[in-house]
């Protein structure tokens, strides 16, 4: 019982230090400076269908012992996953560009020097921690650190909102102005809330972790907890982004821009953990994204594949981290603008939404792989909901956002 | 036991050896035509060209060339007779030691080219 309670706490603290990675934090940070309160309901949509799928994976882990990936391959055959899968480890690199320079730009705004300069050695630290570390080291290590993203949450509070105007925002209304912009950042927010690596990589580490049936209560209070609080640190980010830039009429251009939306909690100090959050929260990610990519690889060609062994002992999946954590950051190297590049991975993110999520769906309602755990009717009606709209926004809003600039 | 589909239930499976080390997914099915017979499931087969092959046979073609070339000596594919194969619940048990097959010779040269190289693999 003792020990259920600690995986629980464990589990939640984790999912909130980890929840923050590049794109919440640029989707969050231009949804308040251009639409005040009025997206708070983005980031709680995209919420609640991460609590739903980040349960489900943990579920389909616990029960048949196989991870997402092992069991798409498995269950509709390679001809069928060929798309998904494609379409995921392409947007995978793109995420883990953006989170590599988001690491890199946190170090520019402390150091003065351009991010490109510091992709490659960043790169190298995320290799080097992926070569030596555990699984345990890499989830719970950086994610103790991402707890000083806590800072927005107190910094929202610091600047006292007017509540009744955040609840407003609860609710979608229509924007006054800058129409095709205003859905754009819609659906940034849900492709970054939902985004398919965070919960392919839940199911592998349910695997890492040994997962059983014995699970599924730390699994629903980790998914619900961990995720529903971790969501909090999205909406201070958004509400000090709107009371800090928008009556000014800020716009976020730049990360340089958002680094200041501390300062006024916060003073000089303000900018430091501006710095320090982004440097971690995306360092935590890209680990995350790293691993997923080789976990993915490894898992759909049937390899063996553990972060808890030496490299020696799966070669085939130590090396494909090491390929993709270089690729990605060549990226930064060439000095592709981060902000640009991590809006644009957003929103393509909930464009390919339905073709990864739709067969995981049809899996959790497997009887071979998930027996009496199979989804329910409110599992399946939510996710096919949120998704649904999530795809609508995206294909009306990015040619608009394109067109408009 | 009942039923078995060899679509759903074994191609594509997760495969396995005696001593649970992962060998592949099944990429493919050999099934032998009898005279005056029904077909047979003679093997199941392991090996990236066969896997190609089913995406599309020109792929199939490049990628068996590209094994033939730097392959680490696994340029055909590595079947496994049907008889050596037991079912678990989700996955396939083979009664073969994963290291005596050709299917970990990817592995086996990454590592001692590559891997044991880097400082800290071990």
């Amino acid at each position: 019982m003792r020990k259920k309670a600690f995986e629980i706490t464990l589990g939640i603290v984790t999912s909130i230090g980890g929840f923050l990675d590049v794109g919440a934090i640029a989707t969050a940070a231009q949804a308040g400076a251009a639409f005040g309160f009025q997206l708070v309901w983005a980031i709680l949509l995209g919420t609640i269908c991460v609590i739903f799928l980040v349960e489900m994976s943990g579920r389909l882990a616990a029960v048949s012992k196989h991870t997402l990936v092992d069991a798409l391959r498995e269950r509709f055959g390679v001809n069928f996953c060929l798309v998904p899968f494609t379409a995921e480890l392409f947007v995978d690199v793109l995420v883990l560009a953006a989170e590599i320079g988001g690491v890199c730009l946190a170090l520019q705004l402390i150091t003065g020097i351009s991010f490109p300069w510091w992709a490659l050695p960043v790169a190298f630290l995320l290799w080097l921690l992926l070569w030596k570390g555990t699984f345990e080291i890499i989830e719970n290590g950086t994610s103790f650190f991402g707890l000083i993203t806590l800072c927005f949450v107190v910094a929202a509070f610091v600047l006292h909102p007017l509540w009744k105007l955040f609840g407003a925002g609860v609710l979608p209304s229509l924007p006054t102005h800058d129409k095709a912009h205003y859905w754009f950042i819609a659906v940034a927010i849900l492709g970054a809330l939902i985004s398919p690596y965070l919960f392919y990589f839940y199911s592998s580490g349910a695997i890492e972790d040994k997962w059983g049936k014995g699970h599924l209560v730390v699994n629903r209070a980790i998914a619900g907890l961990g995720m529903g609080f971790g969501s909090l640190v999205s909406l201070g980010v958004l509400v000090v982004s709107a009371l800090v830039f928008q009556p000014r009429g800020l716009q976020v251009d730049a990360y340089e821009q958002a680094a200041l939306m501390l300062t006024e909690s916060f003073g000089y100090w303000g900018f430091i953990f501006f710095a320090v959050s982004l440097g971690i929260a995306c360092f935590g990610a890209a680990l995350e994204v790293s691993l997923n990519l080789a976990y993915g690889t490894a898992q759909a060609l049937g390899w063996n594949w553990s972060e808890n062994e030496h490299p020696t002992q799966d070669a085939r999946f130590s090396a494909s981290y090491t390929v993709f954590v270089f690729a990605a950051s060549l990226l930064m190297v060439i000095g592709i603008d981060p902000l640009k590049l991590t809006l644009f991975t957003m929103a393509l993110t909930a464009v390919i939404l339905p073709l990864v999520i739709i067969p995981f769906l049809i899996l959790m309602n497997d009887e071979r792989y998930l027996g009496k755990h199979r989804n329910g009717w409110i599992s399946n009606g939510v996710i096919l909901f949120i998704i649904g709209l999530a795809f609508v926004l995206a294909i009306v809003a990015i040619p608009l956002e394109i067109i408009g600039g | 036991m009942g039923e078995l589909h060899l679509i759903r239930d074994v191609l594509d499976e997760q495969v396995i050896d005696r001593r649970k080390r992962k060998m592949g997914k099944v990429d493919g099915l050999i099934i032998v035509l009898r005279k005056d017979q029904p077909p047979r499931l003679a093997y199941i087969e392991l090996g990236m060209s066969t896997l190609a092959h089913r995406l599309h046979p020109r792929l199939g073609d490049w990628v068996e060339a590209l094994g033939r070339k730097w392959g680490a000596r696994q340029g055909t594919p590595f079947r496994v007779p049907w008889s050596k194969v037991h079912l678990l619940q989700l996955d396939l048990k083979v009664d073969l030691d994963a290291d005596e097959t050709p299917v970990l010779n990817w592995e086996k040269w990454l590592n001692q080219h590559v891997i044991k190289r880097i400082p800290g693999s071990g």
